[in-house]
């Protein structure tokens, strides 16, 4: 007999907990889970991307404080934030729309020049170089040019700069092997970009000078790369995690309720069906936080931590929200999905298989139709040459009109609308339609499979 | 029936159907606070009736009341919260040590979770369960399994306990272990415990009350002392000396008796036999009384004669 063997005695203790049990069904489920060392190790690793980034976040912050300096290394700084800043579509198409105000000024003082009989000095465009070497900077009367632009102006802008990009791209093309990047061509939507791009850095300007120079340009631009630092976060490493950790707990977490009976234990119990999907979301969540949001803000936390500059907070306060929302928009569709599965089959493994099966068959499918577009626009078009075919394939993967077949792709095209950057392949309000709708059919099909043992 | 006036189930017109299939028949009964016995066959209805009372099952006609609760959807969670249920089937949740388990299950009901670790480890202690508390549940044979389900529906001390077949599955040694578990909780806490079973000498053991549950209806529901009285007067008697004498002046007396192998004379009369009677025919037989004990019906008997009643009566 245990020595502290009482025999049965009455527990006067009052329920304390009550509409709170879905805290317990997520903390036992946390702590089974957890038991797994493989678990384990996809969390240690799914913690070292933001150590990197974080040291990234550092060189361009320390590459910023030095942007002014001419001397060697810290001028390195300058090249570097240069390249990232004219990498930049928005960037490098106002560059090339700046160019027609100064070609009008040129015409203009060419004409006078001419009444005048002076010499004419023809303005040359800013070379690649020069902007590496110098930083980019912008006189605001140029940007005014190109915020007065009409539509009709910008569709033309839009065709010379595509037409310049085409002539670089059949030039890479022809010259070397290999896929084409789809970033070469613009789309008409990324120069009107460019031109808000303008009226912002307009309102941008604080001393008023009559130059944008580089250092504000870069400010403005600040708060966009660290929003750029996070969603390749949230995007690359952590997104591959998520798919990985959702299909080794979730499938369990409802399929062995169903095949151990335990929904007797449950709802013999002071519980409703809904606290228990609660409960079991939470779990799911749980560990998704720890991957997604948990690692963010520390990533967050660590870059404002090693940057030498305090003003950075300032420009950067929204971060931490974007990253709730972005986590949010991560989870929830992806918890109740893989736990809807989980809820169709007694067999654990069944729900884990589907759950990678969507994932890998979407992306095929997306990539699949895509092609297939491809193909029949080209078998409409005669006469092309390879350069052209490569770009009917380059476009029909910029339209995304298949990228709602792809969870990845349409969970990527939320995530980066949340972060502020314009990198949505298809339209963007068919991939929250796409994901409301499977919320909504996951949270019908999880209540009916979850009530249907107390529904007889 | 005989029940008294407080009612811990009170059905009215209590029907259920699943399709076609009627499972439960235009019950209605009282069944009294106590330790009743829930008798029936096979396919009976047992296990639907326990599961509607819960709110596991959805009730297709009529009215019910437990401990004074209408079972409605907005009294589910108080009946739950009062009721606690062993079910019949092997249910467990896979990954959790049993001590886990019946910490869980308390923590459903609301409780704090140290407070439900404490009590955990308290009704594992009353329920016998050693150092296997600390293995994972999927590792248990069917007997630590029964005390396993045994101890979660009692963790929350439930003013009412359902436990379906209890003790099936224990040997013999722990099946009465479990018994004199349940027959102390009726006598020393006063709850009131409803056991479903098909082993009948279980209820003649520890039950008060007994119902009788057949083709969907409850035709008998009464203490177990009433149902065990035999329709006509009998007694069970050990005597020394002259039996055979004893037995002859007894069947002089139109009565009838029968001898055990052990050595005990069942008397059955008619009518008319007395313990008075007993005493002259050892006095005439010159042979001494060692026990006289007024003879009772088995509750096979009863369930026998409960059932083919029925038969007969749909006949």
């Amino acid at each position: 007999m245990a020595i502290n063997d009482l025999g049965y005695r009455e527990w006067n203790l009052a329920p304390t907990r009550n509409r709170q049990q879905w805290r317990t069904i997520a903390g036992f489920g946390i702590r089974v889970a957890w038991r797994s060392s493989w678990l384990k190790r996809i969390f240690i690793m799914a913690w070292i991307p933001i150590f990197i980034m974080g040291a990234g976040l550092f060189v361009i912050e320390q590459s910023i404080q030095d942007i002014d300096s001419d001397e060697f290394p810290e001028n390195v700084g300058r090249f570097f934030v240069a390249a990232i800043v004219y990498q930049r579509p928005e960037i490098s198409n106002l560059t090339m729309m700046t160019q027609f105000s100064k070609q009008a000024d040129a015409l203009t003082g060419f004409l006078s020049n001419l009444i005048d009989g002076n010499d004419v000095q023809k303005p040359r465009p800013t070379s690649r170089r020069q902007i590496m070497r110098g930083g980019i900077d912008f006189a605001t009367k140029d940007l005014q040019f190109v915020v007065n632009m009409s539509d009709k102006e910008l569709q033309l802008a839009f065709e010379f700069i595509n037409n310049n990009t085409m002539e670089q791209f059949r030039n890479s093309f022809q010259s070397r092997r290999g896929p084409p990047t789809p970033l070469f061509k613009q789309s008409f939507s990324s120069i009107k970009k460019s031109q808000q791009v303008a009226a912002d850095l307009l309102a941008f300007d604080k001393d008023a000078n009559e130059v944008i120079d580089f250092r504000e340009l870069v400010n403005y631009l600040r708060p966009t790369l660290w929003s750029e630092v996070l969603f390749l976060f949230f995007r690359l490493p952590q997104a591959f995690t998520v798919i990985i950790v959702i299909g080794m707990v979730a499938p369990k977490l409802i399929s062995r309720d169903m095949k151990n009976r335990a929904f007797l234990l449950y709802y013999s119990r002071p519980i409703t069906p809904w606290q228990y999907v609660l409960g079991k979301c939470a779990v799911v969540w749980a560990f998704l936080a720890g991957l997604t949001t948990l690692p963010a803000f520390m990533l967050y936390l660590l870059g404002l931590s090693l940057s030498p500059d305090t003003s950075v907070f300032f420009i950067t306060w929204d971060l931490p929200f974007k990253i709730l929302l972005a986590s949010v928009i991560l989870c929830v569709p992806t918890t109740l999905f893989a736990l809807t599965l989980s809820s169709l089959t007694r067999e654990s493994r069944l729900a884990s298989f589907g759950w990678f099966a969507v994932w890998i068959m979407g992306s095929i499918a997306y990539t699949i139709m895509t092609a297939v577009e491809a193909i029949i626009r080209l078998q409409e078009q005669q006469n092309t040459i390879p350069s052209e075919q490569a770009m009917v394939f380059v476009e029909a993967g910029l339209a995304g009109r298949w990228a709602w077949l792809s969870p990845m792709q349409t969970l990527e095209n939320m995530q980066s609308w949340v972060f502020g950057i314009e990198k949505q392949i298809g339209s963007l309000n068919i991939s929250f339609l796409m994901v409301g709708l499977i919320c909504l059919a996951c949270l019908f099909i999880l209540r009916r499979r979850v009530d249907a043992p107390i529904r007889v | 029936m005989s029940v008294p006036a407080e009612s811990l189930i009170s059905l009215q017109n209590v029907t259920k159907r699943y399709g076609k299939f009627l499972a439960l028949n235009d019950i209605t009964a009282e069944i009294p606070t106590g330790v009743i016995g829930l008798l029936g066959p096979n396919g009976a209805g047992k296990s639907t009736l326990i599961k509607m009372l819960l709110g596991l099952a959805t009730l297709t006609e009529g009215q019910a009341q437990i401990l004074g609760y209408e079972v409605t959807p907005s009294n589910f969670q108080t009946i739950r919260s009062e009721v606690g249920y062993m079910p019949e089937d092997d249910c467990f949740i896979e990954g959790i040590a049993g001590v886990e388990m019946v910490q869980f299950a308390a923590q459903l009901t609301g409780y704090p979770p140290l407070h439900s670790l404490q009590r955990a480890h308290e009704v594992l202690d009353f329920c016998g369960t050693g150092q296997e508390r600390y293995r994972q549940i999927e590792t248990y044979s069917t007997g630590m399994r029964q005390k396993l389900k045994f101890a979660q529906a009692i963790v929350h001390s439930p003013k009412f306990l359902i436990l379906d077949e209890p003790t099936s599955g224990l040997d013999p040694e722990e099946r009465m272990a479990m018994l004199r578990r349940i027959e102390m909780l009726g006598e020393r806490t006063g709850m009131s415990v409803m056991i479903c079973t098909h082993i009948l000498k279980d209820v003649q053991q520890i039950c008060d009350y007994a119902a009788v549950l057949v083709d969907g209806t409850i035709p008998v529901v009464d203490t177990v002392e009433n149902l065990r009285r035999p329709l006509s007067p009998s007694y069970q008697v050990r005597i020394t000396g002259n039996a055979e004498q004893f037995m002859q002046l007894a069947r002089e007396s139109n009565v009838v008796p029968s001898v055990s192998p052990v050595g005990v004379i069942t008397l059955e009369a008619q009518r008319g036999l007395t313990e008075a009677d007993i005493w002259q025919w050892a006095f005439d037989a010159n042979a001494g009384v060692q026990s006289i004990v007024p003879a009772k019906v088995s509750m096979e008997d009863v369930f026998i004669q409960v059932v083919e009643g029925m038969q007969h009566g749909h006949q």
